[in-house]
């Protein structure tokens, strides 16, 4: 019967409608742009109303100026673009050689895991306050190459 | 001398499988028994090679061979040995022959297992078994070689990292594995069926129980990751929809589906179409989630960096789903329907419904994991979503979910009548509705928790309804005395009866994960003898300890936790500092004391040397409810596998007359 078949696939229309408004309600009210520091730094010179969004960035936390103790859960630190020349040999990032266009100072309330680490890769999510610090209250980390031997450059990075 | 004979047996493997994969296809399209007889030979000694290979690493790691890169890299002296056998899959090289391994041993059963029967399609499911062993070994040949040396032997290994030195380590992986890798079968069997053009319900029939043991093992390994992720990586909590969680989470999704569609097709001789393109994505989505892992492409802290096998496997997973799909569409005409829909309230369309949520959300899953990529492509910037994003999908598609777990079993074949609607909902609506205001009474305000909670009573009332209904009639027909009616009953029906106890069990997954909503989080900072209280509890920092052995420095607070004046239970949470070279940082070790109704869990985040520390304490209510589900779902599963007279005698026929026919 046509109506039957009519009614049937109705169904599954509105159950695949109802299905794709989930899914674009909350992809809307939960995206967050993921940046590498030099992106932000970028994109907030273009357009400061970036300054509202909340913002995730990735990147490596510089071997230097890293304050911080999760007794009093206050960090302070900067996150600096992967780079190349840090995967492949273990060059310690520092403030010295870390470009100032692809670093920021990152202020974080809160706890970092145990694989949070100076040369490692964090990731943040948070938002610029009104006096332009960038206020982080989530963060990810992972470890950086534990199984470079720095006396054998040659080796592939590895990390868990 | 060892590793260098499992290189060779590697080689072996690629080269004999490729024989196996030619030798079987040739020999079927030119009808030489010899020639498939050969290559069922030969693919059965893929399932010794393949455990010879293995053997080999696990020896060359317990002799502590550091002459093997690997072995150097994920072990060393100190390492204990139930940890240096993890260590043999804890990086991608050894996890790729742990795959390797398990498909060669599968592949050796399934065709000793079908020796005598589908035998129009069995060089074909050969052919396929094989080109996908040929795929991975070669991986490991050329690229990912676990049995790789280095020019000068070390005197010790780097040691595996200590956030593996736990049951997890040796628990999670292989079960996910044995998981994984099951689904190649029912893959290989149903595009055998395609191209032999049998296509019946046989290859169904015959990969059944191999789906069975895939979705069990998939389960157990997804509920392991939780449990390791709850108990050890200690941030409270036991699932974050990280790209590796989902990639395992997207097959069992897909796999729970594929499990309920099958039965249509067996009963009604429908869905054929859906079920074959259900299993080239199941197996599909096993390949893209050893992609995600290995390939760098996804930012997680489970991946295995840069292997440079991501463009492989990404066109292995390419050419899997060209094939799948290809042959689909070629065979379209031959998978037509038995049977139409009769009715949308009917036990089919209900299947149908539940097929439909489970791959909707499968879909969401891989939307959130792409979507980064997707928009970058796309707007230039990424953007990604988080854990937000998969909650609010997760929970309304959830609770249809299980909705449909009591509402499916109750409802009629075909079509549904008021009156069969009427008889068979009254008790289990009426358990809802009077759970309602008693929940509500006991505190449960939040409307998300109210509703899993009265959808669980719902649908374990159906459960009991259908136990109870089968036993009382079996009862009055038979004159056994009620256990014993009840015994038969399951006996007899272990299928069903099995399914309904897994869903009990999964009524305990949503009930342990209703518990959410009401967790409390609290960050402190103590220093021995204070008392912090959270919930109904006050935890008092007795002291704290510094110890030593030979592996590790703990640095621990003790901890009493009192409800009023009763003391309930003294937990030690504390910081373990690890003497292996690449070891800097030490490693959080929660405290947690549990029982049903909930856990406290207290992780401490930094202990000074004076003992003063910064504590997180939590309380996760029903949290042990997700673990008693596995032990449920494990009875279930069983009970559904058990071999089954009937049915033996059934195939037995069907296969008889299988040879009878091809004889002529």
């Amino acid at each position: 019967m046509a109506r039957k078949k009519t009614k049937f696939y109705v169904a599954i229309a509105v159950i695949i409608g109802v299905m794709g408004a989930l899914l674009y309600f909350t992809t809307t009210s939960s995206a967050v742009y993921y940046m590498k520091p030099s992106e932000l730094i970028s994109k907030v010179k273009n357009d400061k109303a970036i300054h509202e969004d909340r913002v995730r960035i990735g990147g490596l936390v510089v071997d230097e100026e890293l304050e911080g103790d999760n007794v009093g859960r206050k960090w302070e630190f900067h996150l600096t673009d992967e780079r190349g020349d840090v995967k492949n040999k273990l060059v310690m990032v520092n403030m010295e050689n870390a470009k100032k266009s692809e670093t920021i100072k990152i202020k974080y309330d809160g706890i970092v895991p145990d694989t949070f680490k100076a040369g490692g890769m964090a990731i943040v999510e948070g938002k610029y306050n009104e006096d332009g610090e960038f206020i982080a209250d989530q963060l990810i980390a992972k470890c950086p190459s534990k199984y470079v031997d720095v006396k054998r450059p040659d080796q592939v990075e590895e990390g868990i | 001398m060892v590793p260098l004979l499992g290189y060779l047996t590697l080689v072996s493997t690629m080269i004999v499988s490729l024989y196996v994969a030619i030798m079987s296809l040739v020999g079927v399209r030119l009808g030489k028994k010899s020639m498939i007889a050969s290559a069922e030979r030969a693919a059965i000694s893929i399932g010794v090679l393949v455990i010879i290979s293995y053997s080999t690493l696990l020896y060359s790691f317990l002799t502590r061979d550091f002459s093997v890169k690997y072995v150097y890299e994920y072990s060393n002296r100190a390492l204990s040995t139930i940890y240096t056998i993890s260590a043999t899959w804890a990086g991608n090289n050894g996890s790729l022959l742990m795959w390797a391994t398990f498909l060669g041993i599968y592949g050796a059963i399934v065709i000793i297992q079908n020796q005598h029967r589908n035998r129009e399609s069995m060089p074909y499911v050969t052919t396929i078994l094989a080109l996908i062993v040929f795929f991975f070994t070669s991986l490991m040949v050329f690229i990912s070689n676990p049995f790789e040396r280095l020019p000068i032997v070390p005197a010790d290994g780097q040691g595996l990292n200590p956030m593996l030195h736990n049951p997890g380590m040796y628990l999670h992986p292989p079960t996910t594995y044995l998981g994984y890798v099951s689904f190649a079968i029912p893959f290989a069997f149903a595009m055998a069926a395609m191209i032999s053009g049998k296509l019946g319900d046989m290859w169904i029939r015959t990969t059944r129980r191999w789906i069975i043991w895939g979705w069990f093992w998939l389960t157990v390994g997804n509920l392991v990751g939780a449990w390791w992720a709850y108990y050890t990586l200690g941030w409270g909590g036991y699932w974050g929809w990280d790209p590796v969680e989902n990639s395992s989470f997207m097959p069992w999704l897909v796999a729970s589906a594929f499990m309920h569609s099958i039965m249509i097709q067996e009963k009604k001789g429908m869905l054929k179409i859906w079920n074959m393109a259900l299993v080239t994505l199941t197996f599909s989505l096993t390949i893209y989630g050893t992609l995600i892992t290995r390939s760098g492409i996804v930012n997680s802290v489970h991946t295995f960096s840069q292997s440079g096998l991501g463009p492989y496997l990404g066109v292995f997973l390419f050419i899997t789903l060209a094939f799948g799909f290809g042959m689909l569409i070629y065979r379209l005409p031959l998978l037509k329907s038995d049977n139409e829909l009769d009715s949308i309230i009917s036990r089919e369309s209900a299947f149908l419904f539940n097929n439909i949520v489970l791959l909707g959300m499968t879909f969401m899953v891989l939307w959130g994991v792409t979507f980064p990529f997707i928009s970058e492509a796309v707007t230039g910037s990424k953007i990604t979503v988080g854990a937000p994003f998969y909650n609010q999908m997760a929970v309304p598609l959830g609770m249809v979910l299980l909705f449909l777990m009591g509402f499916g079993p109750l409802i009629a074949w075909r079509r549904a009548t008021v009156a069969n609607l009427r008889k068979n909902f009254m008790y289990p609506l009426g358990a809802a509705m009077i759970a309602i205001p008693t929940i509500a009474a006991i505190g449960v305000r939040n409307p998300w928790v109210l509703s899993v909670l009265v959808l669980c009573v719902f649908t374990l009332a159906t459960i009991i309804f259908e136990f109870y209904r089968g036993t009382s009639a079996r009862h009055r027909m038979t004159g056994e005395d009620i256990l014993t009616s009840f015994t038969n009953l399951v006996w007899r029906n272990k299928r069903r009866y099995g399914g309904y106890i897994v869903h009990i069990g999964l009524v305990m997954v949503f009930f342990a994960i209703a518990g959410g909503p009401y967790k409390i989080e609290k960050d402190v900072t103590m220093k021995p003898g204070d008392v912090a209280s959270i919930g109904s509890y006050s935890i008092k920092y007795i002291e704290s300890k510094e110890f030593e052995d030979a592996e590790k420095a703990t640095q621990a607070a003790v901890m009493t936790v009192f409800r009023g004046d009763r003391e309930i239970e003294t937990i030690t949470p504390r910081k373990e500092l690890y003497s292996s070279a690449q070891m800097d940082q030490p490693w959080t070790r929660v405290g947690v004391r549990s029982n049903l109704k909930e856990d406290i869990y207290i992780i401490p985040s930094g202990i000074n040397a004076d003992g003063t520390g910064g504590f997180t304490l939590i309380i996760n209510p029903l949290m042990q409810w997700l673990w008693v589900s596995g032990f449920v779902v494990f009875l279930g599963t069983m009970i559904a596998y058990w071999p089954d007279p009937t049915e033996k005698r059934r195939l037995a026929a069907i296969y008889a007359r299988q040879e009878a026919i091809s004889e002529e």
